[in-house]
């Protein structure tokens, strides 16, 4: 027990305990502020009472709850720290007493103008947490008696030091409680983003058609997919909207959903990148882009026709370790909503695989700031080349490798057609 | 202007030029880049902006974002960007996007310059 503490009578000492576990019943930052304000009253035998918090953005006290105002009147007052009455104290960590305000200049009137309310006497001590100062909070008008004692003075401090203790835990609740819903809610996205890509890989004929994707967030701008479009041909498709997180993922998921739809539609393959183009530039932020690889592969004739937008080549290996790319051949989709996209077209012959990546994969990088590099990607390709299915195994645990335990910076997403 | 560790701002006559000071232009400083840009062309009525990066070793698809946002923003005051490169994987992240398509890319500053006066 402090000094201070043991100048108070029982009777405060007692009353100084019940307000504390009365306002440290309730969890609720908002709902302790409103008991704090009642006890203030009672305590301190004031006729009113105000509590002021720290905004450290705006470096202003901000009003939270006093007698007599309403919410309105309330959020329109905020005070420079270092001026004013409550700007004062909580600029100079010191409480002030102040026994008649029509001779003392710091008190500030305006709120009095508003609530008729007359304050003749106030008393103001700082509010202080483990660490810093929070606030203040304010005592106006001493009931019985001309002004607040300094037995008063010690009450009132004691009580603000309470009140910080359990400020300070309800904060620390509530950011837990906001921090967990948060995760919980990304939990819930996360599951709803898998959903979108496809569950299984296709077997269409003698080809397999098979994707893979790992978000470095919950949440993430990495799509990919595929589409039967007739028993010849299947469209394919992979996308990196620039930027992670809901944003992004909201984006991919209007992708996937004007695929489908355009699809359905049987629309012309020229229409539907020209019209997704379109749709992007319209509906998403100016910072935001999508690099994006749209495949019509005709497995009848061995050719694939294909929108390379901004994205990273895509490679067809054959049996006989032939490489040919498929280097971009037109801007990022939802730049330019005028934009003409225009395909090339490539032979993809039996016994080859088509491989397409986001950059993930290449710039996965380690402790000493390398990255993964196209090189290492081609190597494991080419290794791979007889047996492609390998590289849904090998290529993670590589990239992993080559992290050396490094968090995971950007989405890695593949998607490979086998012949 | 506002200058900051990330950023130095610097008006060459109608051109405003902003130098990014980081070797690693990625989504941490994109956001505080659109906010240079937005007080650059709202504040400072620029309609000439000039991305120099040649200190710039890594680029990531958030940053590419912040010059699209430039560039879109610019189009409807008919006004141009252009960006100095001098790192090969910089121009090449520049070249598969297209964005070469859209502005002019230099290896030094009196080139970028002279784009934007034309």
């Amino acid at each position: 027990m402090n000094q201070a503490i043991k100048k108070l009578s029982r009777k405060n000492l007692e009353a100084l305990i019940e307000a504390f576990e009365y306002i440290s019943s309730q969890l609720n930052p908002d709902e302790v502020l409103k008991l704090v304000l009642e006890q203030i009253s009672q305590l301190l035998d004031a006729e009113a009472g105000s509590i002021f918090l720290i905004n450290e953005k705006t470096e202003k006290l901000e009003l939270k709850v006093a007698t007599n105002l309403s919410k309105k009147e309330i959020e329109k007052i905020k005070v420079p720290l270092g001026q004013g009455l409550a700007g004062f104290v909580a600029a100079k960590n010191q409480l002030v007493n102040i026994t008649d305000v029509s001779k003392d200049e710091r008190f500030y009137s305006h709120i009095d103008s508003i609530t008729g309310f007359k304050t003749k006497n106030i008393l103001t001590v700082p509010l202080k947490t483990s660490e810093k100062i929070v606030g203040v909070i304010q005592a106006l008008n001493k009931k019985n008696g001309d002004h607040f004692s300094e037995e008063d003075e010690i009450l009132l401090t004691e009580f603000a030091r309470l009140v910080g203790l359990t400020l300070e835990k309800v904060w620390f609740l509530s950011q837990l409680i906001e921090k967990q819903t948060i995760e919980t809610d990304l939990k819930i996205a996360s599951k709803i983003q898998e959903s979108l890509l496809p569950k299984n890989e296709l077997k269409f004929n003698n080809v397999l058609i098979k994707g893979f994707y790992k978000p470095a967030k919950y949440i993430s701008g990495d799509y990919f997919d595929f589409f039967i479009i007739n028993e010849n041909e299947v469209l394919i498709v992979l996308g990196d909207v620039a930027g992670k997180g809901a944003q992004a993922s909201l984006i991919m998921a209007s992708i996937k959903a004007y695929l489908s739809a355009a699809i359905e539609s049987k629309l012309d393959f020229n229409i539907i990148a020209n019209n997704l183009n379109k749709f992007l530039a319209f509906n998403t932020p100016f910072d935001k882009f999508v690099t994006l690889f749209l495949g019509l592969i005709n497995f009848n004739e061995n050719f694939v026709q294909y929108f390379n937008c901004g994205h990273e080549p895509g490679l067809i290996i054959n049996s006989k370790k032939e490489i040919k790319y498929l280097p971009s051949n037109n801007i990022m989709m939802g730049v330019l909503d005028d934009f003409e996209y225009i395909p090339s077209s490539l032979a993809f012959d039996n016994d080859s695989f088509l491989f397409i990546y986001t950059d993930g994969v290449t710039e996965a990088n380690n402790k000493n700031n390398e990255r993964f590099g196209t090189e290492n990607l081609i190597n494991i390709l080419l290794d791979n080349y007889k047996n492609p299915l390998k590289i849904f195994e090998i290529l993670p645990e590589s990239i992993n490798k080559f992290s050396d335990g490094l968090d995971q910076f950007d989405d890695i997403t593949f998607l490979m057609v086998i012949r | 202007m506002m200058n900051s560790a990330e950023f130095r701002i610097e008006k060459l006559n109608d051109i405003c030029k902003i130098e990014i000071l980081v070797h690693l232009a990625s989504a941490p400083i994109a956001g505080k880049l659109k906010d240079t840009i937005d007080e650059v062309i709202n504040k400072y009525v620029c309609r000439k902006i000039l991305f120099d990066l040649s200190k710039v070793c890594f680029i990531d698809s958030s940053f590419l974002g912040a010059i699209v946002y430039a560039y879109k923003n610019l189009l409807k005051y008919n006004g141009k960007i252009t960006c100095i490169v001098t790192v090969a994987g910089v121009y090449d992240r520049f070249v598969i996007s297209q964005l070469d398509r859209l502005f002019n890319i230099y290896s030094n500053l009196e080139d970028g310059i002279k784009y934007l006066q034309n």
